[in-house]
């Protein structure tokens, strides 16, 4: 799913991705590399939960003033204020929202 | 009295005639005190022997007064401790805890669950102050005295329950913290309440259960449209022709599979709002709403639908400005479901009429349709779970039953009422009787 944005970022924007397959290499990525512009980040991840990995990056001096744009399926009221309450600029309900609002989303941090 | 002394003395009569005339003096003389005392005598005889003649009399009578007293009181003491040996039955093989405190709190009966979840024996429990027994918390806070359950029963005298959703625990000396669910009975004798029943249990397992049921949903929506997004992105993608060019009918499928995508994230949306009101779990954020504008926003939202089948709609208000203090999204949802089901149950340029009505202490909105209209022997069950009526199975198989379940938890959220109207005859025009149709849903919202 995310190869969908992704590559519709890459190929129409020009926009380079990076990505990771689950929560600890979200971790090991944080702690081996210069921060980015932007981090699309989903909660529930394999080894790792989305959340632990926002607060790990918000905890992270070179990292913490990344903005960060949850992008997940999880939309209970109490996900939503937990992401932002750990530092999220955004929250996007993926089923709710067509690719070319997520796109538009994002471009507007790039 | 005579002279009773002998005269020993006199000379003329020898001592022997003198002793043997005092001898017969004497005899006569006790003689007739003798009778005179047996008559005496035979007569107190005589009447104390009536007197205890009625004392026996008297006595034997409540003897067996006595007696009949005593088995009437075996009976009653009998068919007492029948029913208390019943009534200790059914307390010490309760499933929950039971305790009866007296006004001033101090326990004076306690079963064997109480002492269970208490962890405490019976010695140690009775004539205790049950409010230092156990301490009661809500959350993480000790209940302040007044909040107590037991405090309110005492106070107002009615029967205080606390629930599952109340989120009370008691907090035991031992340190040990459970929740539990709790009824607070009065005891009265007359009016005066002279006590309280508490009857308790440990609620961890419910709560549990509870707390996996929320998480279920909450995966399980989750899970489904997760695979959902993927279809509807990709979908997206190839119809914006990412994927190269379409050709008409390839064009055509792609878009039946988006539409039935949209729907079943929609459905799956719906299924967990409602889930989540019937567990009480809805967070609700009370904002000022002007009704007609917000109306108007949520009718802009559904315009590509009105205009698709050509509808007339209209909104009727009788105030300029209509504000209410509601949670906005639940509002909406509530708003933009019976309007959906009018565009959904009304042919082609039909016509839907929105009226904002202020009456005293409430407003009453209504959405009315010329559509199909619910057919008589189906309308007790249209608020029903999965329900869906002949008519609008037909019309629109792909209709879910659940919209006006939802729209009625909904409007319960805010203690609002709803009902709907869709008679069997409305018209009569020059050509007679004409089959009414149309429907019109109500629903109140009380004035802050």
């Amino acid at each position: 799913m995310v190869r969908a944005y992704v590559m519709k970022l890459e190929k129409e924007d020009g926009v380079k991705v990076e990505s990771v397959s689950n929560g600890e290499e979200a971790s090991e990525f944080i702690k081996k590399n210069k921060p980015v512009d932007l981090v699309m980040l989903d909660l529930m991840l394999p080894k790792k939960s989305g959340f632990d990995v926002l607060k790990e990056m918000k905890e992270n001096k070179l990292w913490k003033g990344v903005p960060v744009v949850i992008l997940s399926n999880l939309g209970q009221q109490e996900d939503i204020s937990r992401g932002k309450e750990l530092g999220a600029d955004d929250y996007i309900i993926k089923a709710d929202t067509n690719i070319n609002e997520v796109i538009k989303k994002i471009k507007k941090y790039l | 009295m005579p002279n009773r002394m002998p005269n020993y003395m006199t000379p003329d009569i020898s001592k022997l005639d003198q002793l043997k005339i005092a001898h017969n003096e004497e005899l006569m003389w006790q003689t007739t005190r003798g009778r005179i005392i047996e008559r005496i005598l035979k007569q107190k005889v005589f009447e104390k022997t009536i007197k205890l003649d009625q004392k026996l009399k008297y006595l034997l009578q409540t003897e067996s007064a006595m007696l009949n007293i005593l088995e009437d009181t075996k009976e009653v003491e009998q068919n007492l401790g029948r029913e208390r040996d019943r009534i200790k039955t059914i307390v010490s093989s309760m499933g929950e805890g039971l305790i009866v405190v007296d006004k001033n709190y101090q326990t004076v009966l306690i079963n064997k669950m109480a002492e269970k979840i208490l962890e405490m024996p019976e010695n140690e429990l009775i004539g205790k102050d049950i409010r230092k027994i156990t301490s009661l918390l809500k959350g993480d806070q000790k209940v302040a005295q007044n909040d107590l359950p037991l405090e309110k029963m005492f106070k107002t005298g009615e029967i205080i329950s606390v629930g599952i959703d109340d989120d009370f625990y008691y907090f035991l000396p031992s340190g040990k913290k459970f929740p539990v669910a709790i009824i607070d009975a009065p005891l009265k004798n007359g009016d005066e309440i002279v006590g309280g029943i508490i009857v308790f249990r440990d609620i961890t397992v419910e709560k549990s259960l509870d707390k996996m049921k929320s998480g279920f949903v909450s995966i399980a929506s989750h899970q489904l449209r997760t695979p959902l997004t993927s279809i509807r992105w990709f979908t997206e993608m190839l119809l914006s022709e990412d994927a190269g060019k379409l050709k008409k009918n390839q064009k055509e499928f792609i878009d039946q599979i988006y539409d039935s995508t949209l729907k079943l994230i929609e459905l799956i949306n719906t299924l967990l709002v409602l889930s989540r009101v019937e567990a009480g779990k809805i967070e609700i954020k009370p904002v000022k709403i002007d009704l007609i504008k917000f109306s108007k926003d949520i009718v802009k939202e559904l315009n590509y639908l009105i205009k698709e089948k050509q509808l007339k709609i209209e909104i009727k208000a009788s105030k300029k400005i209509i504000s209410v203090k509601l949670d906005s999204t639940i509002l909406r949802q509530a708003i933009a479901n019976l309007i959906n089901n009018s565009i959904r149950y009304t042919d082609k340029k039909g016509k839907i009429s929105i009226f904002i009505e202020q009456k005293g202490g409430e407003i009453i909105y209504s959405v009315a349709d010329n559509g199909i209209g619910v057919p008589k022997n189906q309308q007790d069950k249209i608020f029903d779970k999965f329900f869906r009526a002949d008519n609008a199975r037909l019309k629109e198989p792909s209709g879910s039953g659940i919209g006006l379940t939802l729209v009625k938890y909904l409007v319960e959220l805010w203690k609002g009422k709803i009902w709907f109207e869709s008679p069997a005859f409305v018209e009569k025009t020059s050509a007679g009787k004409k089959e009414g149709r149309g429907t019109t849903f109500y629903f109140t919202i009380p004035v802050v």
